[in-house]
């Protein structure tokens, strides 16, 4: 696939996205089931996300690791698959399809504004490890993404529909500690591919270090939810939605600003 | 002592710990070089509560996939800090044909407890290889180095940028710091012979200034200035090697006007004469010593399992309450 060709798919992909947030809000104007339009059209933006990313992958002969067109375009690919995937198993992630695919559409327009220029993938880098570093990092934001945008939906509807949150409540925490099985993958993984990459297995650089804020900031919050049991509601689905961006300014935006040798890599 | 451990095994304790230690890493990313010193309290402090949850708190005993997980950190915490204790960092460079001497190794990080073994560490570097793409880029290193002496049974080993090799637990990985040398044969006026090696900055990196200085054993200071025949090429495949390459030094000093010389070519200098003998290659290794990243993998994964279990529990758990209440409520209707 040549790059126009990958920038028109990517281009119809997020046009989707803006179909999917349109007929989702106004299915729910008028009190119609908005799954149904939202998970088909959804489908077809995942199938296009992954012509996309396997013509790239194809083109280039390497992951999509190293620029953040890279890490936009397969984050829009692994966001997508890992919300549908959720929201098929468990049906009380569906009610903040809206959350998710408005974050989806800033995602896709973003990547529509940097350079999709590819870089070289070092050969020192080339290793089984980063895939499963790269696949559980993914997944961990994949699922932190459907937990905080059921907590920010509960937390915006609190007041108005209080009764619901039951079963939604038990969904945000059941992904946010998949979520965290993930990212303690990803870090231990991540320590194996930079111990052969680099000859350390960690160094406290910037995204290093981040990281690991993020995944004491989980730790913190599980043990929060033992310890304080009559907290009220909201603030956990606060701290979560505040965890979730978070891991959006570690993934996307230290990698990025940093000099560290981490620079770029995802 | 029970209610002491009862104290150090609060929940609130753990919190104010995990608080702090998120607190420190983020002074962290701002000062990574204190790195240490950030984390060694608040995890001291983590580790003393988590020992004493294990002892005195009853949800561990019901609940055996948690306290493996938990089990496991301790054991990765006690593992990542006699790590620390023990490890040993470091560089060296190595010319094609050096024997390796730990004297010319340069220590970046040495635990209190490191079991100094450098000395013991014994091979020869043999031929360097690094393999270029097409624009430049990097690829594959293939190393060769021949472990121990000749007469007691050599072992040759290659290796590249992605294994690295071992010697006494330590373990030498290639980097992309590596160039030019030039074995500078030195004759004083008496006849008296002693051979060297002078290394040229990193290569193709610095390939606009290939000079070094050097000081004669009389005491006098060279610039030698590497001139190669043919340049890299950019738009095709390339290797790095010093097998077939032509080339002169160029030999200044003070005072002295400046001359080219090919291999073999011996020129006067003050208190004796300079030949240059032959071009190699240096190759820059990290060195790095932890002979506890075994224990530490498998401890870190038998955590990690742990942890899996023990949200698959929970949920399968809760999973099963919703269903009963909802039929429940189901009946009730």
């Amino acid at each position: 696939m040549s790059m126009a060709a990958e920038r028109t798919t990517l281009v119809a992909a997020v046009t989707g996205l803006a179909v999917v947030l349109l007929l989702d809000v106004l299915l729910r104007r008028r009190g119609k089931s908005s799954w149904p339009a939202v998970s088909g059209i959804l489908l077809v933006v995942l199938a296009l996300l992954t012509l996309a990313v396997a013509g790239r992958w194809l083109r280039e002969s390497q992951g999509p690791f190293l620029t953040l067109y890279d890490v936009l375009l397969s984050n829009l690919f692994s966001l997508t698959l890992v919300y549908l995937l959720a929201a098929w198993m468990v049906p009380a992630l569906r009610a903040s399809s809206g959350i998710v695919v408005a974050f989806l559409g800033v995602l896709g327009a973003w990547s529509l504004t940097v350079s999709a220029e590819a870089v070289p993938l070092p050969a020192t880098f080339d290793n089984p490890w980063l895939w499963l570093h790269v696949t559980a990092g993914k997944l961990f934001l994949g699922l932190c993404l459907p937990a905080a945008a059921t907590a920010l939906w509960l937390l915006a509807r609190r007041k108005t529909a209080p009764a619901e949150g039951g079963e939604m409540d038990a969904a945000v925490w059941l992904t946010l500690s998949l979520a965290f099985v993930c990212h303690s993958f990803m870090l231990i993984a991540g320590a194996i591919w930079a111990h052969s990459a680099w000859g350390r297995y960690w160094a406290w650089d910037s995204l290093e270090t981040w990281t690991f804020i993020t995944w004491l900031c989980i730790a913190l919050l599980l043990h929060a939810r033992v310890t304080f049991r009559r907290m009220p509601v909201s603030y956990g689905w606060s701290a979560v939605v505040a965890i979730f961006g978070l891991a959006v300014l570690t993934f996307l935006g230290v990698p990025f600003l940093s000099v560290a040798p981490h620079k770029g890599v995802m | 002592m029970r209610s002491v451990l009862k104290t150090l095994a609060s929940l609130r304790l753990t919190m104010a710990g995990l608080a702090a230690l998120i607190i420190n890493c983020v002074a962290i990313s701002q000062w990574p070089e204190a790195a240490l010193a950030w984390v060694v309290l608040p995890l001291s402090v983590l580790a003393a509560n988590l020992f004493a949850a294990l002892i005195v708190r009853h949800a561990f005993r019901h609940q055996a996939a948690l306290l493996m997980f938990h089990v496991g950190l301790l054991a990765v915490l006690m593992l990542v800090a006699a790590g620390v204790l023990l490890r040993f960092e470091g560089s060296v460079e190595l010319v094609e044909g050096e024997a390796f001497d730990a004297g010319g190794v340069t220590a970046r990080g040495t635990g209190w407890l490191h079991p100094d073994r450098l000395e013991r560490v014994d091979f020869t570097q043999g031929p360097l290889e690094v393999h270029y793409r097409s624009g430049l880029q990097r690829d594959t290193t293939h190393s060769r180095v021949v472990m121990g002496r000749q007469d007691d049974g050599a072992i040759q080993r290659d290796f590249g940028d992605r294994e690295g090799f071992t010697a006494q637990g330590y373990r030498f990985m290639t980097t992309f710091n590596k160039g030019y040398s030039v074995l500078v044969l030195w004759r004083d006026t008496a006849g008296r012979e002693s051979l060297g090696a002078v290394n040229f900055p990193s290569y193709p990196e610095f390939d606009w200034k290939q000079a070094n200085d050097w000081v004669t054993p009389a005491g006098e200071t060279l610039t030698l200035e590497l001139q190669l025949a043919q340049r890299v090429p950019e738009d095709s495949p390339w290797t790095l090697s010093s097998r077939g390459i032509r080339y002169e030094v160029g030999v200044a000093g003070d005072g002295r006007t400046r001359e080219t010389i090919g291999p073999g070519q011996p020129i006067a200098v003050a208190g004796g004469e300079i030949e240059i003998v032959d071009l190699r290659l240096w190759m820059g290794y990290r060195i790095d010593y932890n002979p506890l990243l075994p224990w530490l993998l498998t401890a870190a994964f038998l955590s990690l399992g742990a942890l899996a279990v023990h949200m698959a529990q929970k949920f399968r758990a809760a999973g099963a309450a919703q269903t009963v209440a909802v039929s429940g409520s189901e009946q009730a209707a």
